[in-house]
């Protein structure tokens, strides 16, 4: 009760102005919907006013973004929008490029360099089934199933987020937020956040990630291995930097480390420097990696 | 360089949308319009997408989002009914504070609504968001001065309106 009226006298003591700022800076504005279904509402009105045109956006490596309505043929650097006959879209990143875009139904992609994503443009709201080739980081909206087909496995989801790599008989499906039903022929395994699966030797295994927030972190143009072939990071290398690396005898070596796709150079000596090789750029973008002379 | 990516927008739409709006609501005191305005003022940015950076497009939210007010609203008489925050542990007030406290907000709310609507808007976005006199300039296109006198302006007439019959 004493409490009660120490505050009220407190209040009492105040002068006109203070009592102003102090009971003003308790307002609350009343209850709208959050920014998240605000966010949600937008997407929903944006793809029924761009209907069905494409948007793409076009990432170059010094992050310089431009739009493009694609109406019929496009051609946009090394970055090609195709239509065929039967209505399949294909959207592709080119060697040394990266690209984002969203889909009609909010969902966003960003492929790696050297990559491809073909779906069928004129249902996908009802029907989304999607191949992939390459690497790409999906983000998912909530609605009818989303499915993936990339390399030998299929990913099912409703809507979250999560990487897929697909090149060369690899394999490895990432999840960030949400979950999601990665399968390879009979066999299938729920990812939920942080979690992995990857093809090997026919079977696949799912594994908790160390470093979840490396899934995505090749967008940013960082890319981390662990215990990871040589000739994989390599390739990498070629894709990133549109270039072709020439090298004999590094089918054992394996390599554990990170480069960033912002200087050739500097990522050849990163990977080159600890697996005691030489390395040597050439002209017409070719490489030369070799033995280091002792 | 100019332009911003779908994942820009999206995190300016996350970080922007409740100040947006309640610099609308200060405004309409409707809520269900703030919110339609806000939505329209994210699409005329999206439209605009290519020709902006991440550091003038807080600038140009407020600035669309004013215009659009400008344009749809008719400016009839405004009501503000804000909940206050402090008072929502009831177990410690008792009913005479309370009801002293709804008194003085019922006085303070009706006030506010008499306010020119620049004053208002740059005394809530002050009290309520928390925003300081620098970003409220930031974000208004207005000189650090210049918020300082809405500030001042809002402050005298609110203690004018509430001295009177006390």
């Amino acid at each position: 009760m004493g409490r009660t009226e120490n505050r009220l006298r407190d209040f009492h003591d105040l002068d006109t102005e203070q009592k102003i700022l102090i009971r003003s800076s308790g307002y609350k504005v009343p209850d709208g919907i959050s920014a998240e279904e605000a966010l949600k509402l937008f997407r929903e009105k944006l793809a029924s006013r761009e209907n069905d045109k494409v948007i793409i956006a076009r990432r170059s490596r010094i992050l310089c973004f431009t739009m493009a309505i694609a109406a019929g043929f496009l051609l946009l650097g090394g970055i090609r929008l195709l239509f065929f006959r039967s209505g399949e879209v294909t959207i592709s990143a080119g060697t040394g490029s990266v690209k984002e875009c969203m889909l009609s139904d909010g969902s966003k992609v960003v492929l790696n360099a050297g990559s491809f994503l073909v779906f069928r443009k004129k249902d996908f709201i009802e029907n989304r089934n999607l191949t992939l080739s390459g690497e790409a980081f999906f983000d998912v909206v909530k609605g009818t199933p989303f499915t993936i087909s990339a390399g030998c496995g299929k990913i099912k989801v409703h809507g979250t987020s999560f990487n897929i790599f697909a090149r060369n008989g690899l394999f490895k499906v990432s999840c960030l937020t949400g979950s999601i039903e990665v399968s390879v022929s009979t066999e299938s395994v729920i990812l939920l956040p942080g979690e992995s699966a990857e093809l090997s030797e026919n079977a696949l295994v799912n594994y908790t990630e160390k470093y979840p927030e490396r899934i995505k972190s090749w967008i940013n143009g960082e890319f981390f291995y662990e215990n990871t072939c040589l000739i994989d990071v390599f390739e990498e290398i070629e894709r990133q930097f549109d270039v072709k690396i020439y090298s004999e005898g590094l089918k054992d070596k394996y390599f554990t480390g990170s480069f960033t796709n912002k200087d050739l150079k500097t990522a050849l000596e990163i990977v080159c420097i600890p697996m005691d090789l030489d390395y040597e750029i050439g002209r017409n973008n070719k490489v030369f990696i070799s033995q280091a002379i002792k | 360089m100019a332009g911003i990516n779908q994942i820009e927008f999206d995190q300016i739409f996350i970080d922007w949308y409740y100040p947006v709006r309640n610099f609308i609501y200060y405004k309409t005191g409707n809520m269900q319009e703030a919110e339609d305005i806000t939505q329209d003022t994210f699409l005329k940015l999206w439209e605009k997408k290519e020709k902006i950076n991440k550091e003038t497009a807080k600038s140009l939210l407020y600035t669309i989002a004013n215009n659009l007010f400008l344009n749809k609203i008719e400016h009839s008489r405004v009501v503000l009914k804000f909940v206050n925050d402090y008072d929502s542990d009831e177990h410690l007030n008792g009913p005479d504070f309370d009801l002293e406290m709804k008194e003085f907000d019922l006085r303070l709310q009706d006030s506010l609504a008499q306010l020119d609507e620049n004053n208002r808007s740059v005394f809530l976005m002050n009290r309520i968001d928390g925003m300081t006199y620098v970003q409220i300039a930031e974000s208004l296109g207005l000189s650090v001065k210049a918020v300082e006198k809405r500030m001042g302006k809002a402050i005298s007439f609110l203690k004018e309106k509430l001295n009177m019959r006390i």
